[in-house]
This record gives structure tokens, sequence and C-alpha cells, in this order.
């Protein structure tokens, strides 16, 4: 199959920057170029798309576009210059392959994939519509058989019986009884326990050391108690509860047992958290999440990477997610990062780290607001120090707290779509292919749209995708 | 006994772990090959099954395989496997090997993107461990038997291995693990593992024969992926 290119949009590039500084625009230019580009749909392309590590080397891909770019013309390009040619540039090389992988890059474009790669190909799938012969498995169609023998697998922990399987194939409804039985694996303690698979989930967002855990379980340095973490996000995902809670909440929660099913429910947990309501932020503004990324430092660079990697899917230090604010970065605890090798980042992370200046992590009241922070304990972090803003920006939007941060980056595109991104890894194994972009687009705008962010509705959606359900 | 064991497991395992229809005359992959390839050597005894095109299968990692050999042998999940009648396979010691995590302490937040050079073998001693519990318990008390209890043994051996009741045993064994019925080469697959053990003298014939028929079935690349 070969996607025919339309390249009509790319008249549509505006040129917007005034910044002498190219590189940091391009993604956005190249999504106005490609609107319909999957890797534009749920935000922008990362740098690497372009580049082969940190620009300005370039990939393959990368190289064939600059060649076409007002060739012959003295470089450094200011960024007008590169915002007027890169459409032109683009379309000319729209019909040849960078990566020699035979797909040409507007193929690769068009189908998510990347040009500059030659191990990213868009997939075929031929037998869409047959029915394929195979007396175990309807290997080209959504097969209800192996899907509840997958949902058991992937949401209780374990295959079915075989007297189960049994009474499954006599059901008169197969899809609805793979949905039914979703729907009782979602109680699971595999799917909902400690260590089950939610938890799992949350492991690479809390980044737990028991050596330094408070309360149960706790460690010879108790300094915070991150299963207020685990139980948060949990209730997040789970029942008909708003996924956004992990960014939102004002509130913690406990476990406990009802009818043996583990159920989330809010409650104070009892002392170990800080921050007064009004200043929370779901997961951002725990004491275990302060405690571990804010620490020491006066501008908690690191406070709001790890936000950005882990709830919108971005990692700035892989050049993902970078939104660079005009006049940024301001440098106030005099780091450095000004340096040209920096700013490609800062330009970013700054703005977007603005916001956590005043809650504490390590200093003062640990894991607490603290409106006076900077000036009683880093007053001496560098001359304008006491200067830096709370307000900043998140993905690009200007925002006057953490609060306002976390409800910007809750409501974004960004926060859906890497939601969802999380369980097709784990329940697929694997990023959304080429093929499966679309159903993966309708999963994410679904959980923003009809399923108001209920993370239980969009698994019976995805179930039900070919991704899921065909063998 | 115990050497002479290992190599009937890497018998069994070259006999039942690589499904014969995506094996052809030179030993390379036939999946492609679809509808039209036959199954058992050539043999055109079966149809070969269709070939999925996404080739999509996930190991089940620990906790996942212990659940599971736990439901096909009737045992509890603590009675599969445990080390030196202590440790757990599956939650302790071969935990990150099975695909496992073990954040709090180690740091490893996510399982390792692959299995390791050992992930076969601790597969493998948690499907014998578990199969050697099943056999022991039907052996013993054959009114409490859930998979091998009608066997016709005399004298430590399968007095027919032809008996219908060897055929519904390996029947049972299958729709427990892997949820279908075998088929009848598999069947004739098992009857011929049977007499090879005991064409080999073994004193209790027909006890190995189940621990390594319940072996092969749990460690086939059916159960352990899915």
């Amino acid at each position: 199959m070969r996607w025919r290119l339309t390249c009509s949009s790319a008249a549509a590039v505006v040129l917007l920057a005034s910044s002498a500084w190219a590189l940091p625009v391009a993604p956005g230019a190249f999504c106005e170029v490609y609107p319909e580009a999957p890797t534009c749909l749920a935000g922008l392309p990362a740098c690497t798309y372009c580049h082969a590590g940190t620009p300005p080397t370039r990939n393959v891909f990368g190289e064939m576009l600059e060649a076409k770019i007002l060739p012959g013309m003295a470089r450094p390009l200011t960024a007008e210059q590169f915002l007027g040619a890169l459409p032109t540039a683009l379309a000319e090389i729209e019909g040849e392959d960078a990566d020699g992988d035979a797909y040409t890059n507007g193929d690769e474009i068009l189908a998510g994939t990347f040009p500059g790669d030659d191990l990213s190909r868009p997939d075929e799938i031929e037998c869409a519509g047959k029915r394929g012969v195979n007396d175990q498995y309807d290997v080209c169609n959504w097969d209800a058989r192996y899907a509840f023998k997958k949902v058991m697998l992937d949401f209780c922990g374990r295959s079915p019986s075989w007297e189960q399987m049994q009474a499954f194939d006599a059901s008169a409804d197969p899809r609805a009884a793979v949905h039914d039985q979703l729907t009782a694996c979602l109680d699971s303690d595999f799917w909902l326990g400690q260590d089950g698979q939610l938890w799992e989930l949350a492991h690479k967002k809390i980044r737990p050391i028991q050596a330094i855990k408070a309360g149960e379980d706790g460690g010879i340095i108790p300094l915070a108690d991150y299963y207020d973490d685990y139980r948060l996000y949990v209730y997040a995902q789970s029942d008909d509860h708003d996924a956004r809670s992990v960014l939102t909440a004002d509130f913690f929660v406990t476990q406990r047992r009802e009818n043996g099913v583990i159920r989330y429910v809010v409650a104070d947990p009892g002392g170990q958290q800080s921050v007064v309501p009004a200043r929370r932020a779901g997961m951002l503004t725990s004491r275990w999440n302060l405690v571990l990324n804010v620490m020491f430092t006066a501008l908690p660079r690191t406070a709001a990477a790890q936000a950005y990697r882990s709830f919108l899917g971005k990692d700035i230090a892989r050049l993902e997610g970078l939104d660079p604010i005009p006049g940024e970065p301001v440098d106030y605890d005099d780091k450095g990062v000004q340096a040209e090798a920096c700013k490609v980042c800062h330009s970013t992370l700054d703005p977007a780290s603005y916001a956590f200046k005043n809650y504490q992590g390590l200093t003062g009241r640990v894991g607490s607001y603290d409106p006076t922070r900077i000036e009683d304990d880093f007053a001496n972090e560098g001359e304008n120090i006491t200067d830096m803003p709370e307000a900043g920006y998140v993905l690009g939007q200007p925002v006057n707290d953490l609060v306002e941060w976390a409800e910007v980056a809750a409501n974004s595109d960004a926060f859906a779509a890497a939601s969802v991104l999380e369980y097709w890894r784990l329940l697929l194994g694997h990023e959304p292919l080429a093929s499966e972009q679309a159903a993966f687009n309708t999963l994410w705008n679904d959980l923003k749209g009809e399923h108001a962010y209920r993370i239980e509705a969009m698994l019976h959606d995805l179930v039900d995708t070919e991704a899921y359900g065909v063998p | 006994m115990f050497r002479k064991t290992h190599a009937l497991l890497l018998l069994t395992t070259l006999c039942f772990g690589c499904p014969s229809s995506e094996l052809g005359s030179d030993g390379e992959s036939s999946r492609d090959a679809g509808v039209d390839a036959t199954r058992d050597g050539g043999s055109t005894t079966e149809p070969a099954f269709l070939a999925s095109e996404k080739k999509s299968v996930r190991f089940k990692r620990n906790r996942r395989l212990q659940n599971d050999f736990a439901e096909a042998l009737a045992l509890e999940p603590s009675e599969v496997c445990e080390e030196l009648g202590t440790y757990s396979c599956a939650d302790a010691i071969h935990r990150i090997t099975l695909g496992g995590v073990e954040a709090y302490i180690q740091g490893l937040n996510e399982p390792l993107p692959f299995t390791s050079v050992t992930s076969p073998l601790a597969a493998e001693r948690m499907a014998l461990h578990a199969c050697r519990e099943r056999v022991t318990r039907d052996f013993e008390s054959t009114e409490d038997a859930r998979i091998f209890g009608a066997l016709p043994i005399a004298n430590g051996n399968l007095s027919d291995v032809e008996d219908e009741r060897v055929a519904a045993t390996i029947q049972r064994l299958y729709q427990r693990a892997l949820l279908r019925n075998p088929t009848p080469s598999e069947v004739d697959h098992h009857r011929q593992l049977y007499r090879d053990i005991e064409a080999d003298g073994q004193p209790n014939a027909a006890r190995d024969w189940a621990v390594l028929s319940c072996h092969a079935v749990l460690t086939s690349m059916e159960s352990l992926f899915y």
C-alpha cells in the first residue's frame, strides 16, 4: 500500500517566529505542513525525528532535508529563512527514501514511522476482510475466543480454566462475555492490588526507594510514604474515577477490602502529607515526589522534567516536548543554562519548573508549600534568584502556579495520549504501529470526550480494537 | 536416574517444544506457508494452521506462569515451585529472570525488555517442580487425583500404553494446560515418549512418563506465551 501525499497544507506554514534560533521551531513548522501525520496528532515530533542525538547532528532524513533548504545560502539560517524554505524542502524529498527501507519519506511521515530509521517501516496487513483458516484462531478478524483468553491473562493474571472456556464457547454473545470478564478482572487483585498491574505502571512515575520510605514497610531513613502516591495513582485509574486526578487531586486515598474486592477511597493521609489542600496538585505535590525530585534545589528542574516524562509522555532530556519560551532561560539560579547547548532544552524546562519553586523538598518543612522558600533557604543561589517567578509555562501555555500547571497538563492532548499509551504498551507490548494509529488516536480522543477520563471505559474500547483482538 | 531424566527432558523439549508445523524439512520456519503446508513432519495428517500476520506473542512472565501452572495442575500458586522448599520461584528466586520487577530495593521499575539466557531454565524448573508435585499427589492417592489417577499401572510401568485411559489422561492434561484437546499426533508423541522411557529400563517408567509429559506440555510455546 502506498499513501498519496497531498501537499496543499504546505502553503499553510506561517512565518511566525522572530527568534534567530531556528531549530526548536522546526517541529511546530513540520506539523503545519503535515497536520495529519500521526506524530503531530498528540503533540509535536521530537527533535530526533530529524536529528541524531543532540542537534545539530542530523540523521539521514535530516541530512536529506537540510540539503534542500536554501542550498548555497550561508549558514546558520535565520528562523525566517528556515521556516520559509522548510515546506518546499519537505515536498522535494517526499518521494525519496532517506533511510533506504523501500518506503518513501512521504509514506513514512503519514504512516507514523520514522523516515530516518530503516527499522521503522509502515506495516502492511494483507488479510483484512478475509477469514483465517485455523481451527484455533481467526487470525484475520477480531477473535472473541482469543480476546477472552487474553483478557483473563492481562487483567486477571491467569488463563481461564477448561470449564470457563466451555462456558464461554456456549455463550450466546461472545463479545459481551469478553466484556463481562473484563469488568470482573478489573476488580481483581492482579489488576488493582499492591504490586498488581496498576502498581507496576506507577513504578516509573514514583521511583520508590524502600530505604527512605516512611510508614508501613518503612526504611532506615523514613522521609516520605510513597504508598500514598501508589494509592492515588490506582484510584485515578480504576472504577469511574477521573484519570486526571493524578495531577489535580487535592485529596489522598486509602485502600480497603469490600466484599473481597480492593477499593481505593478518598481519605485523610493521616499527617503524612504537608501541602495544604489549596496548593495540592495530585502526585506532583505528594511528600514523596517533593522529597525525591525537589530535594535541595532552588529551581526544581527535576520535578518538572519527571512530571513531563511521567504524565505527558515527553522526555525533555530526549528533546521531546520542547516548547521554547521567548526570553528563556533567564538562569535565575546562575547555572549557566544560557549556553547555546543548554538553551535547547532549558528554554522549555526552566519556565516549566518555576511553578515548583515554593514547594519544599528536603529543606524547611519537608514536603510543604512555603511562599518564602527561596528567600529563606536559597538567597545565595544566584544574584537574581529572588526574582524568580512562581508563574511559568507548561506545554507552551502560561500558568500562574503549580495548581494551574497541573490543570493545563491534565487537560492536554498530551496527557490523554500518554495515558492511553501506557496501557497500549502494557497490553500489546509495543508502540502503536502505523496501521494502529487511527485506533490509538480514537482511544485517547474518546478518553477525553465520551469517557470523561475514565480509564476502565477506555480499556473496554481498547479490548475491542483489532490491535488487541486479532491474533 | 537424574542424568537420564534430564536427557529425556531435552528429548521431550525437542519433541514437543517446537510445533512441527513451523519446521520444514530443512529445519527452517515455514510459518508463511499458510494453509498449504502440512503438520506432523510433512505426513499430511493434519492441515497446518494459518499463521498470524501479526506474529505477536508475549511471554507470560512470572506471576501469570505461576498462576497458570497452578490452575492447570490443581495446585495453589504457592505450591507450584519453591527453591529449597522455602523460596518462591516466581516471587523471589527467579522473579527477575521470569520477567518480574523489583522496584523498591533494586530499582527495577520495568521488566527486562527481553527474556534472559536463564529464563528458559527458570521456566522449565518451575514446570518440573509443579509437575512432580501433581504426579506425586496423583500417584499417592488416586481417589483425589486430578490428572494422572486413572493410568493402567503395573509394577511401575503402564500395562498398555495404547489403553484408552492413557489417551484420556493426555486429553485431561491438554484441556487443563492448553485449553484444547490434543491432536492425534500429539497423543502419539506422548505414547512414543513412554515407549522410549520404558526402553531405557527405568524402575518407575509410568511416573517418569507422567512427569515428563506434563513438563513437555507446560513448557511448550503455547503454554509459556500468549
